[in-house]
This record gives C-alpha cells, sequence and structure tokens, in this order.
C-alpha cells in the first residue's frame, strides 16, 4: 500500500509540472552566466536571436505593459540606444506573456522606441536570467521585471539590476555608468 | 482503488497549483439599512506585509488598477463601490503621480434591494482584481474571490 501511494504521489508531481507548466531547470548566478542564446519573435514579426548581436554589447531589459517601473524606464532605455549605438550597444526589451498588439501598443508605439521589443510569450526566456537567491518561493518568471541586464560581447552578464522601488534608479545611471567603465 | 489514485491526484494538483494571494479577505460589516431598501457593506481587505497594490485610481503610467467586480443577483442590485484606505503612498516615476495602497483598505458597497425578487439569494460573491509589488519585484495580475453569506 505504502508503495502504491509512493507511485501515485511520483505520478502526480510528473503531471504537476506538466499542468502548471514549471520549469525544474534551475537558472545560473549572475555570477556565472554565460547568457544562452535564445530566440524570440519581435513587435513587428521578426524573429531576433541573441546570436544575431554577436560581438555586440546588448542591454536587455524584462518587462510587462502593466508594470509601472518599466514604462517609467522605456524612454531611458531608448535614450541609451541614441546615446551608445554608435559603441557597439544594442538594446532590447523582452515583453512577458502579453500579445503582440498591447505589447506593439503601449510599449513600442507608446514610448516610440528604436530597438526590437520582443515576446517571451511563456516567460521561459526571462526566467532563465533569474539569480537563484532572489526570493525563491515565487514562481521563476515572476522575479525579473523591470531588471536590466548588460551582455558583454562574450555574452558573459556584465551588469544586472533587480528592482529596487526605495531607490529606484529612473534614469538607468548605474547601468549608464557600467557602459562608460567598460567601453 | 482506482478512484483513491484519482482522488489524491486532484487533490494534489489543487494545492500545487494554487496561486499564491498577497491580499487576503478580512470579511465585511453590514451597516443598518439605509432609506429606499439600500444597504451598505464594509469589505475589509489585508495587504501581506513588505507589499503594495496600485490603487483603484486609473493611472497614466500603464499600471493595473485594482478593481472590485460583483457576481450578479437578482435578489439586489449594487449601486456603487467606493474605495478607502489608512496607508495610500504617492510614487512619482518620471512625471506621473503613482498611487499605491498598503496595510488595509475597505471598499463599501451600496446595495439596493429588489422587492420583487421572491426567493432572497443572501449572498454577496466577487473578485477582487489586483496587481502587488515589493520594494525588489512586481507580480503578475491576481484575482482574489470572496463571499459574503447573510448579508441580512
Amino acid at each position: 500500500m505504502k508503495n502504491y501511494i509512493k507511485k501515485v504521489i511520483i505520478v502526480c508531481l510528473f503531471l504537476s509540472g506538466i499542468v502548471h507548466g514549471q520549469s525544474t531547470e534551475q537558472p545560473e548566478t549572475k555570477e556565472t552566466v554565460t547568457v544562452k542564446s535564445f530566440s524570440l519573435k519581435s513587435t513587428e514579426g521578426n524573429l531576433v536571436s541573441l546570436n544575431d548581436y554577436k560581438g555586440k554589447f546588448v542591454v536587455v531589459h524584462i518587462a510587462t505593459t502593466w508594470c509601472p517601473y518599466c514604462n517609467a524606464e522605456a524612454p531611458y532605455l531608448e535614450e541609451i540606444y541614441n546615446e551608445y549605438k554608435d559603441k557597439n550597444v544594442e538594446v532590447l526589451i523582452i515583453d512577458v506573456k502579453e500579445p503582440s498588439a498591447l505589447v506593439k501598443e503601449r510599449i513600442k508605439d507608446r514610448f516610440n522606441l528604436s530597438f526590437p521589443v520582443l515576446l517571451d510569450t511563456n516567460g521561459k526566456v526571462a526566467a532563465s536570467f533569474a539569480p537563484k537567491d532572489v526570493l525563491p518561493e515565487l514562481a521563476r518568471d515572476e522575479i525579473m521585471l523591470a531588471s536590466n541586464l548588460l551582455i558583454d560581447p562574450q555574452g558573459k552578464i556584465q551588469f544586472m539590476s533587480l528592482l529596487d522601488t526605495k531607490n529606484f534608479d529612473v534614469k538607468l545611471i548605474n547601468l549608464k555608468n557600467r557602459l562608460n567603465e567598460i567601453l | 482503488m482506482k478512484f483513491y489514485s484519482i482522488v489524491l491526484c486532484f487533490l494534489f494538483l489543487a494545492i500545487s497549483g494554487h496561486t499564491q494571494q498577497f491580499v487576503e479577505f478580512n470579511g465585511a460589516k453590514i451597516s443598518k439599512a439605509l432609506k429606499k431598501q439600500e444597504v451598505d457593506i464594509i469589505l475589509s481587505f489585508k495587504i501581506a506585509e513588505r507589499y503594495h497594490i496600485q490603487s483603484e485610481l486609473e493611472s497614466l503610467d500603464g499600471s493595473i488598477a485594482t478593481k472590485i467586480a460583483f457576481d450578479d443577483n437578482d435578489s439586489f442590485e449594487i449601486i456603487s463601490n467606493e474605495f478607502t484606505f489608512k496607508q495610500n503612498q504617492v510614487i512619482v516615476l518620471n512625471q506621473y503621480a503613482h498611487n499605491v495602497l498598503t496595510d488595509e483598505f475597505e471598499v463599501t458597497v451600496r446595495l439596493k434591494l429588489n422587492k420583487k425578487t421572491l426567493n432572497f439569494k443572501n449572498l454577496l460573491k466577487g473578485i477582487l482584481s489586483y496587481q502587488a509589488c515589493t520594494d525588489k519585484q512586481c507580480l503578475f495580475p491576481r484575482d482574489l474571490d470572496f463571499k459574503i453569506q447573510n448579508i441580512l
């Protein structure tokens, strides 16, 4: 009987993973991360891969249309793009779990962004950046909103900021300082 | 035996699929009946420590305002609902004022009873939709179901 219950629990564990779509893959800490390449569709319908940016610095911002902090930072991401595009720096926004038309209207067009806004429809790419020591009790895809990463030409993370509303760096001064340091 | 397997599986799935909530329904106070068969019901909610939720006011910053919706009930009509709170914070993000709620808040719901209904359904059911953040993260929006029996 005990063995039988064990078997049932194992099957249920397996099923619950499927039903709730939770990845068991552990994200790496930022110190060890070489970012895995990803391919996502943009709001314009183009497939954009991190590999397309080989040899460049890439700023990645994780967002949703309803995230007030993300929306506050968006104009400053455009500012960074314009200021650093001639210095081998690209900018990408990865929107999490929202439909293309909504993201196009509320992020890409609203802030008149010149760089691609990508659609992470199941949140797995955004989740893959999450350091494992940040609020581990919550689902991984809830970790990274309003975060900024700077990925270097070797694919290593050179800067990562998690949301900090008490010391909110809306103008992305820390990210700019890091860019100025390494460029 | 199969029956127990199915029950165990469903129980397990139900528990593991439970969405973590950051607002708790703390019950309701019912004021004495007003004129014209109107009744005020005050719903109390408690926001988890360290969390804030977006206020009920629409904002230009794209955030999701907290909303309350009620199930239809032939026995009464919802005339109005109004949020009141002890703590309201205003954060300015770029040029937009951004209102958030912390700690506790109440929603006063005014009902007009329908005289014509023979079988009075003594139940108020609804959903509070909210989006919570801490100082360090913003979470995907959630729905909190609530219900109050014996409203009169």
